[in-house]
Formats: C-alpha cells, sequence, structure tokens
C-alpha cells in the first residue's frame, strides 16, 4: 500500500497545508477522489476552489447555502463528495446557533465593525474551515474527511489563527471594553491608571466612536466566550488526536521548501502529527532524459542549447528537494511531476490519484 | 507636520500566489531606483521577509536597509508602523511605550477588525501625506500580499471610514482611501502567469481594482517559455524530426507555446497592454532581478 493510501484508510481527518500558488486545492480534491478509489465514503472541504475545478466537484453554482454535493460523474468504489466553505456564512450561522437569546445574535449581527468586517477577522476564515471540520468530523458520515486550508501568505499562519480569534475572546480585552461602553466612564474604577492612560490615547487616536464601535463590538461579543472556548479545544483535540494527519504541500521554489521546513517543525511543536510532504511540480515530465540525434539539423544547436539551460534549471531544484529530504527526517517526501496539462477535470484528478496511489516510498 | 514628499508615488504588486509577485516587484524598485534620482524602497508586509531568505541576507527590518545602489529594502508588520505613528503623535516616548507594553493593547492590534491593515496603508501613505516618521523616497514599491488578502487591505480604509465618519480614525482612513484611488500616486501591478487559474483571478481582481478604486491595474504575465526559436522553426524542426526525444521536446515547447499565446491574447483583448516577461533560468537571484528588470516598464 502506497503511503498515501495508508494515510487515507489510516486517519478519519486530513488537512492539507501550504503557501498560496502550490496547488493545494487541487491536491485536496485529488486525495479524496484517491480515498474514493479504494473504497472510502471521501468529502473534501475546499475554501475558494476555481470554476473549472469547482465545476468537475459539481459545487459550481452553488447560491451561497453551504451544501454537500455527491461529486458527478463518478465511477469509484467508494463515493465521493465536496462542499464550499463560506466563512460569512458559517460564521453568521455559528452566532445564531450559540446565541444565549435572539437579541444577542442580532446585537453583534448588526454591529457596524462586525458588519464590515466579519469575514476579514483575523482568523475567522480558519476558524470557519475548522468549525466545518470539526462538524463533518464528529458526524461520523464520512470514512475521511479532507480539508483544504484557506489561502495564506505563510502557511504557518493558518496555525496560528485559532490562537489570534481566541485571542479575541482574551478575557482581559472584553472586560476592557465592556466596562467601557456601559458609558459614564465606570472603567475608570476598574481600571488601574497605567491602562487608564493607555486608553485615554487610543481615544485621542482613533477618536470616541472607534473606541465607543469596538466597545459595543467586544462586549456583544463577550457571550460566545465560553462556547468559543470550547469549540476551540474540541478543535485541538480533534487535530492533535491519532485519527488527524497533516499533509504539507510545497512547490518547488527553494523559498517555498525552506517555508515548508519551518511549517514542518512548527507542526511538531504543536503536537500534530504530519503524515506526508507533498511536492508539487517537481521535475517536468516533458523533459525528455535523452536528446542524441544521429545526424544535425537545421536549429540544432539553438534548440539543444535551450534543453541544456531547462535541464541545469531543474537539476538546481534537485539539490533543494535532496536538502528537503534531509530535513524532513522522519517525514516521507513524495513528488509530483509538473505536466504539460493543467489539471481540471475529474479525468486529470484521477490520473493524478493513479499515481499517487503508485508511489510506494522506500524507507 | 513632517515633510510631504508631493511626488513620491507608490507602487502596489499583488497576483495570486506563486506567480512570482515578490521578485517581479523587486525587479521594478530596482529598475526604478535607477531611473530616478532619489531612492526607492521596496517594502515587504509582515513579520518574516522573503528576501531575506532570497538573497541570504540578514537585517531586512523595519528601518530601511541600502541593498543595492539606491535601492533599500525594509519589512513593516502593523505593530511597527502603529508604533511609528503613535511616536509622531504622542511626541512621548514613555508613554508610547506604556501603550505598546500594555497586554489589552497588544491583543487588540491583533485582533481589532481592519486596524492592522489601515495602520499598514496609513504608513504607505504617510509621505505623501505627511505625516508620521519621514519617508524620503521618491518611489515605494510594496510586495502585497495575493489577491483576496491585497482586496482586503485595500479596500479597509473606506470600510473604516463608512464606519466611522466623524473622529481621527474615520479621518485618517478616508485620507488614506484618497491617496488609493488617486492616479497620480498609486499604480497597482498584478502578476500573472500564462495559465488558466492566473488568467481567471487576474482578470477578476484587474476589474475589481479598476472599479473601486478607479486606477487602471498594469498586468504583467511572467514566466512565459521563451526557447530561442520561433514557432514556424519548431515546426519546420518537427517536419524532419518524428522520433526520440529532441523532436518531443520540440513538440512540447510547440504545444506550450500555443497554449501560453492564447492565455496571453485573451487578457491583451480584455486589459489592452499586458508586459510579457519570460521565464529566467538564471538562479542567482541580482542576475534574476536584473534580467526581469528588462522586461518591466514602471512608468
Amino acid at each position: 500500500m502506497s503511503l498515501i493510501d495508508q494515510l487515507l484508510t489510516s486517519k478519519k481527518v486530513v488537512v492539507c497545508v501550504g503557501t498560496g500558488g502550490v496547488g493545494k486545492t487541487t491536491l485536496s480534491a485529488t486525495l479524496g477522489v484517491r480515498a474514493a478509489q479504494m473504497g472510502l465514503k471521501a468529502l473534501v472541504l475546499t475554501i475558494d476552489p476555481a470554476k473549472r475545478l469547482a465545476t468537475s466537484l459539481g459545487i459550481v453554482g452553488w447560491s451561497g447555502e453551504e451544501e454537500v454535493v455527491r461529486v458527478p460523474d463518478q465511477e469509484f468504489k467508494g463515493e465521493l463528495f465536496a462542499a464550499i466553505v463560506n466563512s460569512k456564512k458559517v460564521f453568521d450561522r455559528f452566532i445564531r446557533r450559540t446565541a444565549v437569546s435572539e437579541e444577542m445574535a442580532e446585537k453583534l449581527l448588526n454591529n457596524a465593525l462586525y458588519k464590515q468586517l466579519s469575514t476579514k477577522l483575523s482568523g475567522s476564515q480558519e476558524f470557519t474551515a475548522l468549525e466545518r471540520l470539526y462538524t463533518f468530523a464528529k458526524s461520523q458520515d464520512y470514512d475521511v474527511v479532507i480539508l483544504d486550508t484557506p489561502p495564506a501568505q505563510h502557511a504557518v499562519d493558518f496555525l496560528s489563527a485559532p490562537h489570534k480569534l481566541y485571542q479575541l475572546f482574551d478575557e482581559s480585552v472584553i472586560k476592557w471594553f465592556a466596562s467601557s461602553s456601559t458609558g459614564g466612564g465606570p472603567f475608570t474604577k476598574i481600571l488601574n491608571q497605567a491602562t487608564q492612560k493607555v486608553f485615554l490615547t487610543l481615544e485621542r487616536l482613533t477618536g470616541s466612536a472607534f473606541v465607543g464601535e469596538l466597545g459595543h463590538f467586544f462586549s456583544a461579543l463577550k457571550s460566545w466566550q465560553k462556547i468559543l472556548q470550547e469549540r476551540t479545544s474540541g478543535v485541538h483535540k480533534l487535530l492533535t488526536s491519532s485519527e488527524c494527519s497533516f499533509v504539507l504541500v510545497t512547490s518547488f521554489d527553494e523559498a517555498k521548501i525552506r517555508e515548508g521546513v519551518g511549517l514542518h517543525r512548527e507542526l511538531k511543536r504543536r503536537g500534530y502529527f504530519l503524515g506526508a510532504m507533498i511536492v508539487n511540480r517537481a521535475f517536468p515530465v516533458w523533459l525528455p532524459s535523452e536528446v542524441a540525434v544521429s545526424e544535425k539539423f537545421e536549429h540544432y544547436e539553438a534548440l539543444l542549447d535551450y534543453y541544456e539551460k531547462l535541464k541545469r534549471y531543474y537539476s538546481k531544484r534537485e539539490e533543494a528537494y535532496r536538502w528537503l529530504e534531509a530535513q524532513a527526517q522522519s517525514v516521507k517526501v513524495i513528488r509530483i511531476p509538473d505536466f504539460d496539462q493543467e489539471v481540471f477535470t475529474l479525468g486529470a484528478l484521477v490520473t493524478l490519484a493513479d499515481l499517487l496511489g503508485d508511489l510506494h516510498v522506500s524507507n | 507636520m513632517s515633510k510631504v514628499h508631493e511626488d513620491q508615488r507608490i507602487t502596489f504588486v499583488t497576483g495570486k500566489g506563486g506567480v512570482g509577485k515578490s521578485t517581479l516587484a523587486a525587479a521594478i524598485a530596482l529598475k526604478l531606483s535607477m531611473e530616478s534620482e532619489s531612492p526607492a524602497l521596496l517594502v515587504e508586509l509582515g513579520d518574516s521577509s522573503y528576501f531575506e531568505v532570497l538573497f541570504e541576507a540578514g537585517g531586512i527590518g523595519y528601518r530601511p536597509r541600502s541593498m543595492r545602489g539606491n535601492l533599500d529594502f525594509a519589512l513593516w508588520s502593523p505593530e511597527n508602523c502603529l508604533q511609528d505613528y503613535v511616536l509622531h503623535f504622542l511626541k512621548i516616548e514613555k508613554v508610547v511605550d506604556l501603550f505598546f507594553k500594555n497586554p489589552v493593547m497588544k491583543a487588540l492590534i491583533n485582533v481589532a477588525p481592519g486596524l492592522a491593515e489601515v495602520t499598514l496603508l496609513g504608513k504607505a501613505t504617510s509621505g505623501i501625506r505627511g505625516v508620521g516618521s519621514d519617508l524620503p523616497y521618491r518611489h515605494i514599491v510594496i510586495d502585497s500580499p495575493s489577491t483576496g488578502h491585497a482586496l482586503a487591505l485595500l479596500r479597509a480604509p473606506k470600510a473604516l471610514s463608512e464606519v466611522f465618519r466623524i473622529g481621527p480614525m474615520g479621518r485618517e482612513s478616508r485620507r488614506i482611501h484618497e491617496v488609493l484611488i488617486d492616479s497620480s500616486k498609486c499604480s497597482y501591478v498584478i502578476v500573472a502567469l500564462p495559465q488558466e487559474l492566473p488568467r481567471v483571478e487576474t482578470l477578476e481582481l484587474f476589474h475589481q481594482i479598476r472599479e473601486e478604486f478607479g486606477v487602471v491595474p498594469k498586468v504583467y504575465c511572467n514566466k512565459i517559455l521563451s526557447p530561442p526559436l520561433s514557432e514556424s522553426e519548431l515546426e519546420g524542426i518537427l517536419q524532419t524530426q518524428t522520433k526520440g526525444g529532441i523532436s518531443h521536446f520540440a513538440k512540447y515547447l510547440l504545444d506550450q507555446l500555443k497554449r501560453e499565446r492564447e492565455h496571453i491574447d485573451i487578457m491583451k483583448a480584455e486589459v489592452g497592454w499586458v508586459g510579457e516577461v519570460p521565464l529566467v533560468l538564471d538562479s542567482e537571484p541580482w542576475k534574476l532581478i536584473e534580467t526581469l528588470g528588462e522586461y518591466v516598464e514602471p512608468h
């Protein structure tokens, strides 16, 4: 059994992480296809798929209400499902479902800051992705759930997001603002002198309207603190459990590979299990290994020269790969070639999935 | 008030992840620094520097570091920028220290919606607006986040100014947005690849920036395969060479050239001018950036 097959059959949750532009969404879908090929009932949760890929998965034209779709035209031993996580919808729904009262929910949903910026709230996209992952994993409806993580500048952002969001509910911030927004300045009583000074400085810098609105925002959030805390620890438990594996996707750019190694350490530090590193577009299938000719022809030199240049370019990457392999230690590194066509159709995903199923990594 | 740099220009470089934004931003900055009399500043946003890795050069931080000739590099985090602004505003270092050492304030910078974005753009536009510490550059090139994050960044000042119509926060946000929509002060560069996904994302972003900021972005198509042979020369080779590695190679090049040309033509038809940047096979970073510089036309 290949490494990927082992992962898919032994885990209930697979989280694909990596920086933007490395093909994370495509590989997440491919893992889903592979799982279905092996007879599993698999769900791929994706954030922002390209239109053609979304069409192949049957999740295009999706009206905004989150829906799990059975991927059309499939002929797998198992079954493949897909869904897009709509951050704003999920967050709003989470607020409504967990509110102590209708009134509290409305108060927050109508807060000017929340309305303008809830989708951009630090960590909200990451939170909603994990929230959906948690719900689907707990539902036991699928053998395996594969999560494609939100696009990020740095892959590590995904890991720090829950903490950032948790900071939002940090008791001191809420206390600070909740007390300040009740009017009449009672906050002066409970705050020490230094914090008072800081508060007045912030007010001077940003204006009382800003501070006031922030106060409303945080006090409206206050009642969600407990439920969010519970959910955050539930997600953490799931991600660190033996049921979950991370898969790191990287591309063959030296800086990206370095970042991948950094992420590997970070995952380890946080107690997450990294099942595999996938290097996407690692080597070109289209670059022949042998170009000897019996007879020279017109433009032969120019063509050969360009061939040599490309070959050197890719062999440089080979060095970076060896370095990655040395750094990865016990984690297996899988290389996927650069195909001469972009992968959009279910057929292309199946080809890629076949390849993943064939890749036996020697220890 | 600090010195106002009336003729300063800001260039935001964005695009889909993995298209080569950072290296192209460096190429644009290098070219601008060589053209203009006064120096150019290349800025990365966030907490870690890609250029430190690329150039194997330490010390890229908030204070500009001279990298080459007239070109300086800097790395701006929201916290640094806010600190700079607050110091300028309060003038008393002790109070600023108190402000930033306060744990509540630290958490707030991270989580208050829009604050990080407005702070970064506040710094970027500070030279033009004459606030904060002096930013004595003719050109500021900002290696911006990828598409969605870049839009969130650029939209934040307007969003905040709509929430807070009165008070300093609203006023500053409005002024920042006014700079962003002024085509004599700001340019937007979108980097694409001759492939479907980056092309689609580029065109969407192009329309969004044009509509929301009233400035026509410049589009560059990066990493175009550039063999020293034309399509017809490759076709000629394929007529005599039908077997073996070399004919496969020639066939691939020909197919790829055609595919890439299609993507470039679609982009051109929709946005007008598209800068064509070849796939540069040099791996030495400065050499790579100099070569890329030959293909960019900043203004």
